[in-house]
């Protein structure tokens, strides 16, 4: 299993819901400060950009930590941090790419996405179906069809 | 009590002290929240007779109890003071991030008395409240000054609330403005903040909101989630927004074309109706936890504007600039919605004022030298200037500033063409050629000419509805929809005609009032999605789950009822009379010269009889709307009643 959360950038209304249902899963709280999914609006494109784990083939952040504290979860693929070994130093932040790991305000150690055990909450919860929960290949072969189809269009105005 | 923030923040800006008071909890139970407590705390903090400006005024910041978590639209709070332009009670709410933030910090109200001694603005960061110097703010525009405090605390998260010039010159019906793009918009916030020298309130708030019942509340916010997806509403107000009533109330010859001489705009649909939303925008943009996402982001991409981008192209702005003062591409209504947020002034008003004027002019009963240029209909370049003369109290901006029935009266003499009802600027739609629970609602409401809280939530803009049989409004919604809507058994044969399909606009008046009231207190959304969906029934369940309250539809419909009951209370205490809930004299004298409501007035008759039938509706007494002893018995407001008996023997 190689599964990802998607975001569908066309789809994204910047509701926050993804936020709020991942804090609450984790913290038992309504809290955004301490969610591991973050909508962006990016007024240069007009769009909102989610971003959160990609759960990266060679994690840099796990990589990087000196206490080996983020491995994967057998079950789901995730890279988790293991809070009793983590020390919060932040390492994994500057090293990974997309900023994602964060450190936990009031507990000390590093937080990241961990797809809940294998049903995210940000998924379940999102209103409009911007997120997904998917299987890499099938993610690609998504995009592949996508661009397949603008592929066609062009040809048939090209034979034309 | 889960939900709730637990504190109610009071910031005295004369003495500098802030003081955090807990949540009572007998409180709560008995205005749950937002506009519900702010309006008890309102009734308590001001004396009757005082000046909406002076120290003696509260301004009021309120977040209800779901008020940041998911429940689908939770995300409203409202600004409540004693309003400097109906001089009764004010109160205005808004979406976005604001009220969230509020709760995140840990307050589920603010409560600001006194006046600053020079300009300030409160700073709050969770526990951390400070009055800090705002000197260098004073004066700039909202969003200059927005982008200035994100600067000074380095972060875009934190969020603003703020007033423009226009509530620094204390014009009577500014507007707060809740970031950039939303407003507390109307009965004048914005003037009572200005008077209290108070140019911002940034807030940021790292702290959580739990619940009672984790797996439920999960449940629960599902489910109704899933009922606003299903209402019939959700396809079109997700697509168009607000902007999707373009259409029908064009048809119906509807509009408040120039300051309501007409109801018809023979290329509106092409020009402002809803499908122009296309060319200015492919994202939609949702207020926290919202499903619907009723908003657009606007770009401006050629002609004179080009380059302006906001959040917005709302059905009212459409309406008000785009019909009330003409104008006739959205380009233009865009660049007049810019100046309004900038400058800080409710649109609503503010177009109303500006009419009034255009229409003095169309009529050559003022000159264009007293105005200093010529201001025809949809000119957008005089439109822009006027505004930005009402905020700085320039030249005739300082009559226009008290608002279209002061400023009438101060340059003809009369209040003739002041489309206002107890003083406040009516909304949007022309009630000779729609008469509905929304339109009689400018008489009952109790914030003055406003719609916003007296709303059908099964109003069918599909079928024209005119002043013909006063009492009926069409329904004909399908079998389903009657069965699955949420008031109790008994009320709903009162009030719906299955039959005839038509609602009974007198107690229906009375129920969507109550209901409104409900929403604006536990903070979720009264578009038609979510009105349409939910009721008392819903609400008794999210306070169950939400707060851990074993409460019932009835007591929760209650609350509803006494909050709206003891703004009425409130304001008797100012002086409200029967007299005062009139429509300006255009609606009854002026038959429509075209469209589908031609020749149509108000019967001034039927009217009354409809008020009388509300009042006594109202548990009230039938001819001066006073609230019979059973009823404050019934809703036990006896102090606040022997208060308002007091004040008005004196």
């Amino acid at each position: 299993m190689n599964k990802f959360i998607l975001v569908d950038l066309e789809k994204c209304i910047g509701c926050r819901t993804c936020a709020l249902a991942c804090s609450f899963e984790h913290e038992d709280e309504f809290n955004p400060s301490l969610s591991r999914i973050c909508p962006l609006w990016m007024r240069e494109v007009g769009r909102f950009v989610t971003l959160t784990c990609q759960q990266c083939g060679e994690p840099l952040c796990a990589e990087a930590c000196p206490r080996n504290a983020i491995t994967v979860d057998k079950k789901t693929g995730a890279k988790v941090v293991e809070s009793e070994v983590c020390i919060g130093c932040r390492t994994c932040f500057f090293a990974c790419p997309f900023g994602i790991p964060i450190i936990h305000p009031y507990k000390g150690f590093m937080i990241k996405c961990d797809l809940c055990g294998g049903t995210p909450q940000c998924v379940e919860e999102c209103p409009q179906e911007a997120l997904s929960f998917v299987e890499s290949d099938d993610a690609a072969k998504k995009k592949r069809f996508e661009v397949a189809r603008k592929l066609m269009t062009i040809l048939e105005k090209v034979s034309l | 009590m889960y939900g709730y923030a637990g504190t109610i923040l009071v910031v005295d800006l004369s003495s500098r002290k802030i003081e955090k008071l807990p949540l009572e909890e007998d409180l709560a139970k008995k205005y749950i929240g937002g506009l519900g407590i702010n309006t008890k705390l309102l009734f308590d903090h001001v004396k009757q007779g005082i000046d909406p400006l002076g120290p003696e005024n509260v301004l009021i910041f309120g977040a209800g109890p779901l008020v940041g978590t998911f429940m689908p639209t939770a995300s409203k709070s409202d600004v409540s003071a004693k309003s400097p332009i109906t001089g009764l009670f004010g109160t205005a709410s808004s979406g976005y991030r604001f009220g969230c933030e509020m709760k995140y910090a840990g307050y589920d109200n603010i409560l600001i008395k006194g006046r600053a001694d020079q300009p300030v603005y409160i700073a709050i960061q969770d526990d951390l409240v400070e009055i800090r110097d705002a000197t260098t703010l004073w004066g700039r525009d909202v969003w200059e000054a927005i982008d200035s405090l994100q600067d000074e605390w380095k972060s875009e998260e934190i969020q603003v609330a703020a007033i423009g010039p226009s509530g620094e010159n204390l014009i009577r019906y500014s507007s707060i403005q809740n970031g950039k793009y939303d407003a507390w918009a109307r009965t004048g916030m914005g003037a009572v903040m200005g008077s209290k020298l108070l140019k911002a309130v940034a807030i940021r708030g790292k702290g959580g909101i739990k619940v009672a019942k984790k797996e439920d509340f999960r449940q629960l916010a599902r489910e109704m989630r899933q009922k606003i997806i299903n209402s019939p509403f959700f396809q079109a107000v997700s697509k168009y927004g607000s902007m999707a009533a373009t259409g029908p109330y064009g048809k119906f010859g509807a509009l408040p074309a120039k300051n309501f001489q007409t109801g018809v705009i023979e290329d509106w649909f092409q020009t402002r109706g809803y499908k122009v939303i296309e060319k200015y925008s492919d994202q939609m943009m949702a207020c926290p936890a919202c499903p619907i996402g009723c908003a657009h982001w606007a770009v401006v991409k050629e002609g004179p504007y080009a380059g302006l981008e906001l959040k917005g192209i709302e059905v009212t702005p459409v309406f008000e600039i785009g019909a009330k003062l003409f104008v006739h591409d959205l380009d233009g209504i865009l660049k007049c919605v810019e100046m309004f947020h900038r400058t800080g002034i409710d649109v609503v008003s503010g177009c109303g004022t500006i009419s009034m004027l255009m229409e003095l002019y169309q009529r050559g009963l003022i000159s264009e030298e007293k105005i200093g240029f010529p201001v025809h209909w949809g000119d957008v370049h005089a439109i822009c200037n006027l505004i930005r003369m009402i905020a700085n109290r320039e030249g005739i901006g300082d009559i226009l500033a008290e608002g279209a029935k002061r400023a009438n009266i101060a340059l003809t003499g009369n209040d003739d063409y002041a489309i206002t009802v107890k003083g406040l600027e009516l909304p949007t739609f022309d009630p000779r050629s729609r008469w509905s629970v929304y339109t009689f609602g400018f008489l009952t409401s109790t914030r003055g000419g406003d719609h916003l809280r007296t709303r059908n939530p099964v109003e069918n803009l599909r079928f024209p509805s005119l002043p013909d049989d006063y009492r009926k409004e069409p329904f004909a919604f399908p079998e389903e929809l009657y069965k699955n809507i949420d008031m109790p058994d008994d009320l709903k044969k009162k009030i719906i005609d299955p039959e005839r399909k038509t609602t009974d606009i007198v107690l229906m008046e009375k129920w969507s009032e109550d209901l409104i009231t409900l929403f604006n207190c536990i903070g979720i959304c009264t578009r038609p999605p979510s009105l349409q969906a939910l009721g008392p029934a819903s609400i008794a369940r999210m306070l169950q789950v939400g707060v851990g309250w074993d409460v019932d539809r009835e007591e929760v419909r209650l609350a509803g009822e006494r909050i709206w009951n003891l703004q009425r209370l409130f304001n008797l205490r100012e002086g409200e009379q029967r007299k005062d809930s009139i429509f300006p004299k255009r609606f009854y004298e002026e038959r429509l010269p075209e469209g589908p409501a031609k020749g149509m007035v108000i019967d001034q008759n039927k009217v009354d009889q409809m008020l009388d039938d509300y009042y006594e509706a109202r548990g009230w007494d039938r001819v001066s709307g006073v609230p019979k002893e059973a009823k404050i018995i019934e809703l036990g407001l006896q102090k606040e009643w022997a208060d308002v008996k007091k004040a008005c023997v004196k």
